[in-house]
């Protein structure tokens, strides 16, 4: 419900934290920057999007939306499993790692001085996922990827923590190298986004390969520590 | 996602932009977490099974924040753990039928019968006190229409009503 006739509404508070424009002459980023009831509330739905994003409830969906085949209770009742097919021809995107959430509104208040240092531990931090994932470091992805970490590839398909590491452990198929560009870090608090490129050679099954994905990786503070928790590539070499 | 034959992106990508505004949404109505992420989850799995009904022209947000409203009122059938909420939605339909209508179940059982989309309206407007402006572009479709089906539930409730002897 709105405190005065001119606060905006909730759905139009839940959009500018989304970054969309509504529809209308009314400025909802002008309007919070002199409303500290709406302030307040802004601030509260940003944090409720990391607590919410990292509770076992949300894994549990996202669990769910992997495996809308099965039957509620069963998809209640499943430990956390892997999706097997189709791994082989995604392996290298999937390594990629990027992620997806983008709850950033632009115009929103941004720290400072721990923003940027915060910029550059997230993005030595992501280069050192990358490198994990090309040296075949398990124990680096151990610590890197968070337990509830997901990674959705081109197609939709989604893809766990478990299956990360076993792609890591697998001798079928190696990065041998990789190049970023165009990274761009976003700090919102104890969330994380990580945009850009990253071209990557290697082979696979003995047939080499080079790829090329445009990427969103999503990195949380988790009990101090910036770990992966969602991904998302899309591949730009030929379909 | 360019790859993807339908204009919405896989429900998991969806989840990891706007799950969180539809919990929020669902909680707000719902009040309790468990529920909420009962209807939240139902939200995104709907998405999977009809996510192909999307209209391309409005953002997602709109359609699942709608889609989010649906899914908690049709919850709304617990007497005791709603008994707030349900107050609230026939408070609202009370203040929109500008009657002296103080029988409460009979308000709410008036709006269980009502389609998804008239109920939706009345809460949006009533309940949430947006702009027509805003309830138009949630439910998808025109102020005008947003406004005719208004007109439509307000007249249907009042002879409703005073058929069974309630509203004057």
């Amino acid at each position: 419900m709105r405190t005065t006739a001119a606060c905006p509404s909730d759905f139009a508070l839940e959009r500018f934290l989304l970054g969309e424009s509504p529809r209308g002459a009314f400025d909802v980023a002008d309007h919070i920057g002199g409303c500290d009831d709406c302030r307040e509330k802004v601030a509260a739905k940003r944090a409720d999007d990391a607590v919410f994003l990292h509770s076992p409830g949300a894994a549990d969906v996202r669990r769910r939306l992997s495996f809308p085949e099965r039957s509620d209770r069963a998809r209640r009742d499943r430990p956390l499993l892997v999706r097997r097919s189709g791994f082989a021809a995604i392996a290298v995107v999937a390594a990629i790692a990027a992620g997806f959430a983008l709850w950033r509104a632009p115009s929103a208040p941004r720290s400072t001085v721990g923003a940027e240092d915060d910029e550059q531990v997230v993005l030595r931090v992501q280069r050192e996922w990358m490198e994990a994932i090309r040296d075949k470091d398990v124990a680096a992805l151990d610590r890197i990827l968070a337990d509830d970490y997901t990674f959705t590839d081109s197609r939709g398909r989604v893809s766990h923590k478990e299956d990360s590491l076993r792609q890591a452990r697998a001798t079928g198929s190696r990065m041998k190298a990789f190049h970023t560009s165009e990274r761009k870090a976003q700090i919102h608090g104890d969330v994380a986004v990580i945009t850009g490129r990253v071209r990557t050679e290697g082979e696979t099954g003995g047939t080499p390969y080079d790829a090329e994905a445009q990427f969103t990786d999503v990195l949380a503070r988790i009990d101090g520590q910036w770990r992966a928790i969602a991904a998302h590539a899309s591949s730009l070499s030929a379909k | 996602m360019a790859e993807d034959s339908s204009s919405l992106p896989p429900a998991a990508l969806l989840f990891e932009r706007y799950g969180a505004m539809v919990h929020r949404r669902c909680r707000d109505i719902l009040g309790r977490e468990e529920a909420a992420l009962d209807a939240t989850q139902d939200v995104f799995l709907r998405v999977l099974e009809k996510g192909h009904l999307f209209r391309g022209e409005a953002a997602p947000s709109t359609w699942l924040y709608a889609m989010a409203t649906l899914q908690s009122l049709q919850r709304l059938r617990d007497r005791v753990a709603h008994r707030s909420k349900l107050d609230l939605f026939a408070s609202a339909t009370k203040t929109a039928l500008g009657a002296p209508v103080e029988d409460r179940l009979s308000l709410v059982a008036l709006l269980e019968r009502q389609p998804d989309d008239v109920r939706l309206i009345v809460y949006l407007r009533y309940v949430d006190d947006m702009t027509m402006e805003e309830v138009a572009e949630i439910v998808g479709c025109s102020r005008k229409t947003v406004s005719q089906r208004m007109q439509d539930f307000l007249a249907s409730a009042r002879r409703e009503l005073q058929g069974e002897g309630i509203a004057p």
